[in-house]
């Protein structure tokens, strides 16, 4: 698929079909003749006035002109449609015309009523409703059981607030932030530059670049948690070929986070690589082949055509970064599981760990609101940064 | 001169890309030939092929029942999950590309909501939620959650992508008095067919991987998926690395065995659908 087609939808913008516009239009003009003649005051705001008042619409039509008609269409709403239209020249029959398109409208507002409770109903249920619960569960001492009671206002944030595991484990988020930025997506660019032509070798690299990222989280801290083992693992193995013994590298702090900072690029630099393969393939062979006529070396045309087109995507692909380490959670469990002394848990881990496995849930929703707020400021000033630099180009 | 300096290069190519395939193929070569062998083998020979081929730990498992039980369990969730997930925010796609109504743009940013914040921050008042609708301890437990959190990135790459579709088509059966179900299931769906699969693959990897929900909606052991199965399996036998490595290598072996069939569709889908997201 690929690169092509997806560079197509993803930078062409068409605007509404205009099939619906039409058909909407009908109804909102029908819906405001008929505003006009039974309230005194015609919402002027023809978008809002379509959806809000639906009920009145065909009750309303009933009682204006040629009811008749209006509740033949109410009865057989779509099959009428083509005879109508054939019709469509005697003046009531053009009236019922446009009662049928207008009709067709609310038709869309049944395909609304359908379609979109599912996913509002989901979403509100487990997403959004249970953050405010949080932000309410967050000034109560509660274990979870009955109804929250003890009242302690602010009590809990400044818990997690004085708490140096906390500050320790946004660290480590950070750390991962920087690793990322600047080692992993660099080695992913670097790569991405090597093997981003169509030759076989190159497919299979990439094949073999993104495979740990599609392994799980958890699978891969175990296999890591072996690679690290300080008597059977891998680093054990090297240590004796130099007839030293391995330390425990996951029980030693700092030691540890370095490793699981390793594991990270290990598992995730695939995916940034596939991102900026993707987007190595979206620059267009004419710009480079003016280059190659221009005379350009291949270091240069790398250094000042192609890095410059790819930074957006390198923008993105720290995105990526930064939301993947507010979210890492289940390697570290299988990891080092936030040890030595909790020195490498990170901002989700250190909330299961202190707030869901005591069933805290006043201090466990005080760590989710902090750590909702700290994501949601990233991400505005990290997309403010973004837009700012697409509107400057 | 040229073509020597090019020579160098595709030789230092080379050598990076197999330092770097390396860096990634070791850990897993290790953990499945681990698997075969004796902890005497394991702890001298970490790379190399095992002196003696013992079978015992992959038998073992594969004959116990737990282990299938912990796939099927993860297969039933991955595929509700993405079967779900493709219907609810297709449905309510089509709506938010197709229809013109007060409030669409409102509700179209009210879903994207979703993918600002990790599932964790609420993850105790979900807890809560399920617990008190009874869904603690089965697989439903999981799921409508899964799906709640998938909602934000499908509908927007499932939106984006319905909006570009012909409109002649839906004007053409629009006068042939086609209703907006149908429109949707004849006409939207067949046609949309490379974005479901770039939703299903971000979904079933994302379900299939997902450890914190499982953990803290399922304690019944007969319904683990298999991320809580390894961790358990893993806590109960420690350091016996082989019998761990064992079951670690046959637990990745679905994953890869997709990965491998359907590599080309798994990339485009992750990365593309990442794009977008």
């Amino acid at each position: 698929m690929n690169s092509k087609s997806k560079g197509g939808f993803l930078f062409r913008r068409r605007s509404e079909i205009n099939l619906y516009s039409l058909s909407l239009e009908h109804f909102a003009i029908e819906f405001l003749s008929l505003a006009q003649e039974y309230s005194p005051a015609p919402d002027p705001n023809s978008e809002h006035a379509m959806a809000s008042p639906l009920d009145q619409a065909p009750s309303g039509s009933n009682h204006s002109r040629a009811p008749g008609i209006a509740s033949q269409v109410e009865q057989q709403p779509l099959s009428g449609t083509e005879e109508s239209q054939d019709h469509g020249s005697t003046g009531i029959k053009q009236n019922g015309w446009r009662r049928l398109r207008g009709f067709f409208g609310s038709s869309s507002i049944k395909a609304c009523l359908l379609f979109l409770p599912p996913a509002l109903l989901l979403f509100t249920l487990f997403v959004t409703w249970p953050v405010v619960e949080a932000a309410y569960y967050s000034f109560y001492n509660w274990n979870g059981y009955g109804a929250p009671s003890k009242w302690i206002a602010l009590e809990n944030f400044v818990r997690v607030l004085n708490d140096p595991i906390f500050y320790h484990s946004l660290f480590n988020n950070l750390l991962i932030i920087l690793v990322s930025a600047f080692i992993q997506v660099p080695l992913a660019l670097a790569l991405a530059l090597l093997i981003s032509d169509k030759s076989r070798s190159s497919v299979v690299f990439r094949a073999i670049f993104f495979l740990p990222y599609i392994l799980g989280e958890i699978v891969a801290g175990l296999i890591w948690r072996y690679m690290y083992d300080g008597n059977y693992g891998v680093v054990a193995v090297v240590y004796r070929w130099f007839g030293k013994e391995a330390p425990e590298v996951l029980a030693t702090e700092g030691w540890a986070t370095a490793a699981l900072l390793l594991v990270i690029v290990w598992k995730y630099f695939g995916f940034h690589m596939a991102l900026f393969v993707a987007g190595r393939q979206g620059i267009g062979d004419d710009v480079l082949e003016a280059a190659k006529i221009d005379g350009a070396s291949r270091w240069q045309t790398t250094r000042r055509i192609v890095l410059p087109l790819m930074r957006n995507v390198a923008v993105l692909s720290l995105f990526f970064s930064i939301l993947g380490s507010l979210q890492a959670f289940a390697i570290i469990v299988a990891l080092t599981d936030g040890g030595p002394s909790n020195s490498t848990h990170s901002a989700v881990s250190y909330l299961y760990n202190f707030g869901i496995k005591r069933m805290r849930v006043g201090f466990g929703s005080a760590i989710g609101v902090t750590l909702f707020i700290i994501c949601v400021l990233v991400m505005v000033i990290y997309k403010r940064l973004l837009m700012r630099e697409k509107e400057a180009r | 001169m040229k073509a020597n300096r090019t020579g160098l290069f595709l030789y230092y190519r080379w050598l990076v890309l197999l330092l770097a395939a390396g860096f990634c193929l070791l850990p897993l070569w290790a953990t499945v030939i681990g698997g075969f062998k004796s902890p005497g083998d394991l702890r001298t020979n970490a790379f190399g092929l095992p002196r003696q081929w013992l079978l015992d730990n992959y038998v073992s498992i594969v004959t116990g029942g737990r282990f299938w039980q912990m796939l099927g369990n993860s297969a039933f969730i991955a595929a509700v999950t993405v079967f779900l997930t493709l219907l609810v925010s297709s449905m309510a796609a089509f709506v938010l590309a197709h229809l013109r109504f007060a409030g669409k743009r409102w509700i179209a940013n009210y879903l994207a909501l979703g993918l600002t914040f990790p599932f964790a921050t609420a993850v105790l008042p979900v807890f809560i939620r399920v617990r008190d609708m009874g869904l603690l301890d089965s697989y439903w437990g999981v799921i409508l959650p899964q799906i709640a959190f998938n909602l934000g990135f499908s509908v927007v790459l499932l939106q984006g992508f319905f909006a570009e579709l012909p409109g002649e088509l839906f004007e053409a059966a629009y006068v042939d008095g086609c209703s907006y179900p149908r429109m949707f299931w004849q006409i939207t769906l067949p046609l949309s067919r490379p974005i479901l699969a770039t939703v299903g693959v971000l979904s079933l990897v994302g379900s299939w991987n997902e450890y914190l929900l499982p953990l803290v909606m399922i304690n019944d052991e007969s319904l683990y998926p298999w991320p809580l199965g390894i961790m358990q399996y893993q806590g109960q036998y420690g350091t016996d690395w082989g019998k761990v490595l064992a079951f670690v290598s046959l637990t990745l072996t679905p994953a890869v065995i997709f990965y491998l069939m359907a590599q080309k569709h798994i990339i485009a889908g992750l990365t593309s659908g990442a794009v977008k997201g």
